[in-house]
């Protein structure tokens, strides 16, 4: 089936200059009477791009959401969608489709009346609604609910039917705020794939806020990963992981141990009374390294026990050992190195070669390609 | 130049402008029912007989006489008294209702919500048939009098009653039964549970109980008229300088005096509504008592101790005006339903039909939709919380300072609105108005409940709110709507106080009909003209419920879908 069997038209012809960005924010400011939600945000989007707003409680992601629907209005800065300046359009005036996490289908209204809420007034013919609404329902599966309540359909089902109402107009742009928050695990997880395979189907650019990471990563073409207010990091996924750009990205993004630097020379940082060799660690930026607030961060499974040849061998005891199913996370205590606590990943096939009781010595070796020097402010 | 220097607003869409003309319409609206009759009632007050402006002098000759004085301690004295009865029972049967096994919970309801339905002097009148000097139960009066503070504390607690059990009943259906199980996990007596968990509870409760029933009765005209005898308060005061004296500056000066502790009582309630907020989180666990014998039968006995009295008082009134000549001869009769007494008849009571009929169909549709302004769609600036603020300000002005003020500005040989003045408008408009707050936090309440998405996500889809308002908001919210026409209609049709000065010979209605029997010592015929209120608020109360089964039923189908 293609789109075209579903009557749905792909959000917008690209008429422009394919390089120019879809979306553009730049400078964007949002201040409450005291405190700051956005504190100048700039990014660009593409055409068709997936992106996800991620970022703690709080830190503006779902504020920044709004700005761009126009339910709020930012204090300064702009927002330009397919050329054009929309920052100071009201949300009927732009170009969007939009969903929240409460779902908000019209109780009274049926799954069916639902879906063409938006179509009647496209000046499309009766018999055209109904071929269009059908043809929707069926790309969520859910053709045999068109004539129930929202309150006759599980959480996931509604969540489809939210999503349908929104992409039935063929917005150009489609906002989808936490949609899979309020669902259970299983069904969110089905939803991800179902959301992205609907998306990449349809062409449309996408932009979700949320708090769960494991969604960002799964789900985004690129990630915009922000903290109070700030915009943190944009990128990939695995840019994301693999390169943070602030302590912040490597601390809220999957676990991380960080390592605070004081000394640099030829090479070798000093940690507490340990020099680490940092030849081959990637930074942050390009200039060298210097200064006491440098720190180095590590991922727990980039942490390797010791062999001979490893030039970073740190001695450490270990505290506790967690079981996670397929691997154990061990924390040891690393009392030459100036953070005390360290996590490391161990598979389950090398825990059975080492003795992890608490109190036991563990030499672990932190190889310098996989340190990441930043900044610590 | 300046205006570049302003930050960048939201362009508005159409929708965003005719809203915005909606709203400044009820500002216009506030501005003549209520801010400007308001003013005209205050400086008239600061005048003298001929219009010249005297200050305070008014003020200073009200506090110089000491009978006007000693209404003002007589009234807080009669209402505080009254307050602190009707909190203290209301609570108990409050209590008994939501905290106890006792049976037939329903219908104690139902009963205590019996004195709603009728003007507030019907119990003054049916008290005076029980205690007064011919009463029945005049002995165990042992010779004081029913006539004065008795008898207006009395009245006043049978008629604030229900009000307050309403506001009782909210405060402790609400509560979290974890925190019952923890302080029983404790081995916390019983009474340092209600103490220190119940008490706290309902705190709130108890204070917005004790304010509202405070204003009511502070306020109230039509139990101290009837049964006040010579002990004077406020509202009679005013009543007796405007008609009895027709000296409307010193009208307006005890209106103001009366306004302001209501004022006082009404911001502090707004206070405590908002401290109460986030008491209860959706993980609270709902309180379900478990039987316990002796409490379960003292509230039994409590209550229908309480219920005895309501149906005494009520079914005193109808058994007065159906018998010939209290108390000498009671055989039966329908005579004192005829209303041959100058200026009061059958009319006046099809009069209240009309009045109320109007104040529901106009008042409904007005209060809600100004709710909606208020609470849904996205116009920024001061408009919005200044018409909500001007919604609640009613809840703070007696009917009677409203209905003066009403005279001195609809009366007022400038106002093009003249035309209105003795008409059965003036009285709708006044009505309306003089019972707009509840009916607004109702219909807020109602749309807080409403996804706040909606306009979000209809406006994505290019439809206009007064779609969207038509086609879902109105039929979600119909139980309230419904609810807020009853409202309008059955206070329409009990009030006194905010119409005694507005109407004419042809548009006297039945509420003020009972007043003027009473006056003329035609007391049966008054507490007949007080049980036709009753029973057309009765009849409005049922038709009300089956309407609104039968609508339900008809457009809630998604309501039953689950």
């Amino acid at each position: 089936m293609t789109i075209h069997d579903t009557k749905l038209t792909p959000a917008e012809t690209c008429t422009t200059d394919p390089r120019s960005p879809y979306l553009g924010v730049k400078n964007l400011t949002k201040k409450f009477d005291e405190s700051t939600a956005l504190d100048d945000v700039s990014f660009d989007i593409s055409k068709g791009e997936f992106i996800c707003f991620l970022g703690p409680s709080g830190c503006g992601k779902t504020t920044l959401l709004r700005c761009i629907a126009g339910l709020e209005t930012q204090t300064a800065g702009q927002i330009i969608q397919s050329e054009k300046d929309i920052s100071w359009l009201p949300p009927s005036a732009r170009d969007f489709g939009i969903v929240f996490q409460s779902y908000a289908l019209f109780p009274n209204l049926t799954v069916g009346d639902n879906v063409a809420y938006g179509l009647v007034n496209t000046g499309a013919k009766r018999r055209e609604i109904a071929e269009k609404v059908d043809g929707l329902l069926k790309l969520v599966n859910l053709s045999a609910h068109k004539s129930k309540y929202p309150a006759q359909l599980s959480g996931g089902e509604q969540q489809r039917i939210a999503l349908v109402r929104a992409l039935a107009t063929s917005p150009g742009l489609l906002l989808l705020d936490e949609p899979l928050s309020a669902l259970d695990a299983q069904v969110r997880e089905h939803l991800r794939r179902e959301v992205r395979a609907l998306q990449k189907r349809l062409d449309v650019t996408t932009i979700m806020v949320t708090h769960d990471q494991d969604e960002a990563l799964t789900m985004a073409d690129r990630i915009v990963v922000m903290n109070a207010g700030k915009l943190e990091q944009i990128g990939t996924p695995r840019e994301i992981y693999e390169e943070p750009a602030t302590p912040f990205v490597a601390r809220f993004i999957g676990e991380t141990n960080v390592i605070p630097l004081a000394e640099f020379e030829h090479g070798h940082a000093r940690s507490g009374r340990c020099w680490l060799d940092i030849s081959q660690a990637k930074s942050a930026d390009e200039t060298a390294p210097s200064g006491t607030d440098v720190i180095a961060v590590i991922r727990p499974e980039d942490v390797l026990i010791a062999q001979k040849d490893c030039l970073n061998t740190v001695q450490t005891d270990i505290l506790d050992v967690e079981f996670l199913g397929d691997h154990l996370t061990v924390h040891v205590h690393a009392p030459a190195l100036d953070s005390d606590r360290l996590s490391v990943r161990i598979s389950k096939q090398q825990a059975l070669t080492l003795d992890l009781s608490a109190g036991t010595r563990l030499p672990l070796c932190l190889p310098s390609q996989a340190l990441r020097l930043l900044n610590a402010t | 130049m300046i205006a570049s220097l302003r930050a960048p607003r939201q362009a508005l869409d159409n929708d965003g402008r005719l809203m915005r003309l909606f709203l400044l319409g009820y500002v216009a609206f506030f501005l003549v029912t209520l801010v400007l009759p308001l003013y005209a009632l205050v400086s008239t007050g600061m005048t003298d007989g001929n219009g010249n402006f005297v200050g305070l002098a008014n003020f200073r000759t009200y506090f110089e006489t000491p009978s006007l004085v000693r209404s003002l301690t007589n009234s807080f004295q009669v209402t505080l008294i009254s307050t602190v009865i009707v909190t203290f029972l209301a609570f108990a049967y409050a209590y008994a209702l939501t905290r106890t096994c006792m049976p037939f919970k329903g219908a104690f309801k139902l009963i205590a919500l019996i004195p709603l339905l009728s003007p507030s002097l019907l119990a003054a009148i049916a008290l005076i048939y029980w205690f007064g000097n011919q009463g029945v139960l005049r002995d165990v009066m042992m010779g004081t009098s029913i006539y004065g503070p008795t008898g207006i504390i009395m009245a006043s607690v049978f008629w604030t009653f229900p009000h307050a059990l309403m506001l009782m009943i909210t405060a402790l259906s609400v509560s979290d039964a974890r925190l019952y199980e923890a302080a029983a996990v404790m081995k916390t007596s019983p009474l340092r549970t209600f103490l220190t968990v119940t008490l706290p509870g309902a705190r709130y409760g108890l204070i917005s109980a004790f304010i509202v029933v405070f204003i009511l009765i502070f306020t109230d005209f039509g139990v101290p008229k009837v049964i006040g005898g010579n002990y004077n308060v406020l509202a009679t005061d005013i009543y007796k300088e405007v008609v009895g004296q027709q000296n409307f500056q010193m009208g307006a000066v005890v209106s103001t005096v009366l306004l302001i502790p209501a004022v006082i009582a009404f911001a502090i309630d707004r206070r405590v509504q908002k401290s109460q907020r986030s008491a209860l989180n959706a993980r609270s666990v709902s309180y379900h008592p478990k039987p316990n014998r002796t409490i379960d039968t003292c509230a039994l006995v409590f209550c229908v101790l309480m219920s005895v009295i309501i149906f005494g008082i009520v079914g005193m009134a109808q058994f007065a005006s159906l018998v010939k000549f209290w108390p000498y001869n009671l055989d039966f009769t329908l005579k004192h339903y005829e209303f041959n007494s100058a200026g009061v008849g059958w009319f006046a009571f099809f009069n209240s039909l009309k009045l109320a009929f109007w104040t529901a169909m106009i008042g409904t549709p007005l209060i809600f939709f100004g709710a909606y302004l208020v609470e849904k769609p996205p116009v920024s600036g001061p408009l919005r919380p200044f018409v909500h603020l001007m919604a609640l300000i009613p809840l703070a002005v007696p009917g009677l300072v409203l209905g003066l003020s009403y005279i001195f500005f609809f009366n007022h040989p400038l106002n093009p609105l003249v035309v209105i003045y003795g008409t059965m408008g003036i009285m709708v408009l006044n009505t309306v108005t003089h019972f707009y707050s509840v009916s607004h936090l109702t219909a807020v309440t109602a749309l807080k409940q409403i996804d706040r998405e909606f306009e979000a996500v209809s406006a994505s889809l290019k439809r206009s709110v007064l779609h969207m308002f038509f086609r879902v908001t109105l039929p979600v919210s119909l139980p309230a709507v419904l609810d807020i026409w009853a409202y309008m209609f059955v206070n329409a049709m009990t009030t006194v106080s905010g119409v005694i000065f507005l109407y004419g010979a042809s548009t006297i209605l039945a509420s003020v009909g009972a007043i003027h029997l009473d006056e003329q010592g035609a007391s049966a015929s008054a507490a007949a003209m007080a049980m036709l209120i009753f029973y057309a608020s009765v009849v409005v109360r049922l038709l009300h419920a089956a309407i609104s089964r039968v609508l339900l039923k008809r457009t809630q189908a998604w309501r039953l879908a689950k």
